[in-house]
């Protein structure tokens, strides 16, 4: 048995024996498969392994990767992403669980450290706070999808579009921050009141951080 | 689409099985094993889509085995229900195979 970590490292070691021509389409190839959200990753990185292993025989029989691959990569790079297994639905749940915690984890700490630095208790609003979590919950799972679109749309391409690609992506973090700042400073707090002792946030923070590092981990050795 | 590309699509998946059937394999030696049998311009690539959809419907396994130095290969073995499929495809084909080739050559 290879794991799934083992074989991306030994993709990215293999690769550099890669020459520029092939590398620059083998790449192309990996980026465009890789970004297909829900599908097994251990079937996906022996897959890639595969085609790596295959372009690098071929290239010391002095053939290119068009010539291995045909003048379609994308073509073919859909077939195989069609025939990959899907993603157990339960990792898939715990993947995106863990992304929500460890963003709201960060949230929550640095929102901790203004506290501190305030030095006050601070009361927090049960209803407005869950509110403004929810949104940003909306939010961070927004970004990752236009994220993953943002970089399967850039392979392939003749001229990558990094500049637009950057100003996408800004775009899509601004209105993010724009919206969380909203809720967050126009919002009338609302619901059952607590007051918290100014180290409370950072500890709360620091623990989700730690549960989504924890799940992580869990989550690769299935 | 080529003709003859179009005519191989159904059948790509037998061939494979056929080579596969004989003895455990990875996918660089299968594809020199298929163009030297001689089907020359089957993209190199377009095995890896049949890989995958064969072992999605149980036919073959594919077992990736680490190497220290070097690559890694994934070999792959016919299961037994790749062994029927097989037999099936090549029934089939026997059934096909020659009144189509009498209708084509017009006798």
């Amino acid at each position: 048995m290879v794991k799934t970590k083992t074989l991306i490292k030994q993709n990215n070691e293999r690769r550099k024996l890669l020459n520029e021509e092939n590398k620059v389409y083998y790449e192309n190839l990996m980026v465009y498969i890789r970004t297909s959200p829900f599908k097994d990753d251990k079937a996906t990185e022996e897959v890639l392994m595969e085609l790596l292993e295959h372009l690098l025989s071929a290239q010391e029989d002095g053939k290119t990767a068009e010539n291995v691959f045909g003048k379609a990569p994308k073509e073919l790079a859909d077939e195989i992403i069609a025939g990959l297994p899907k993603e157990k639905p339960s990792k898939t749940v715990i993947f995106i669980v863990e992304i929500v915690v460890q963003f709201l984890g960060m949230f929550i700490a640095v929102t901790g450290i203004a506290t501190i630095i305030k030095g006050e208790p601070k009361i927090i609003h049960i209803g407005s706070a869950s509110l403004l979590a929810a949104v940003q919950i909306v939010g961070i799972l927004l970004l990752i999808v236009l994220l993953l679109k943002l970089l399967k749309s850039d392979a392939f391409k003749q001229n990558p579009q990094s500049k637009k690609m950057f100003w996408s992506w800004a775009l899509g973090s601004g209105v993010f921050i724009l919206v969380v700042l909203i809720f967050g400073v126009w919002m009338e707090p609302f619901g059952p009141a607590i007051e918290v002792s100014k180290y409370t946030q950072l500890i709360a923070g620091g623990v989700l951080i730690l549960a989504a590092f924890g799940l992580k981990k869990w989550r690769e050795t299935k | 689409m080529s003709i003859r590309s179009q005519l191989l699509k159904g059948i790509l998946d037998g061939c494979v099985l056929a080579v596969i059937e004989k003895e455990t394999i990875y996918g660089y030696e299968l594809s020199e094993k298929l163009q030297r049998a001689g089907l020359k311009d089957v993209s190199e690539g377009t095995i890896y889509p049949v890989l995958l959809r064969l072992q999605k419907n149980e036919f073959i396994v594919g077992e990736m085995r680490p190497s220290e130095s070097g690559p890694n290969r994934k070999y792959y073995s016919l299961t037994k229900k790749g062994m029927e499929a097989l037999d099936e495809i090549r029934t089939e084909w026997e059934l096909l195979a020659s009144p189509i080739t009498t209708l084509l050559r017009g006798e």
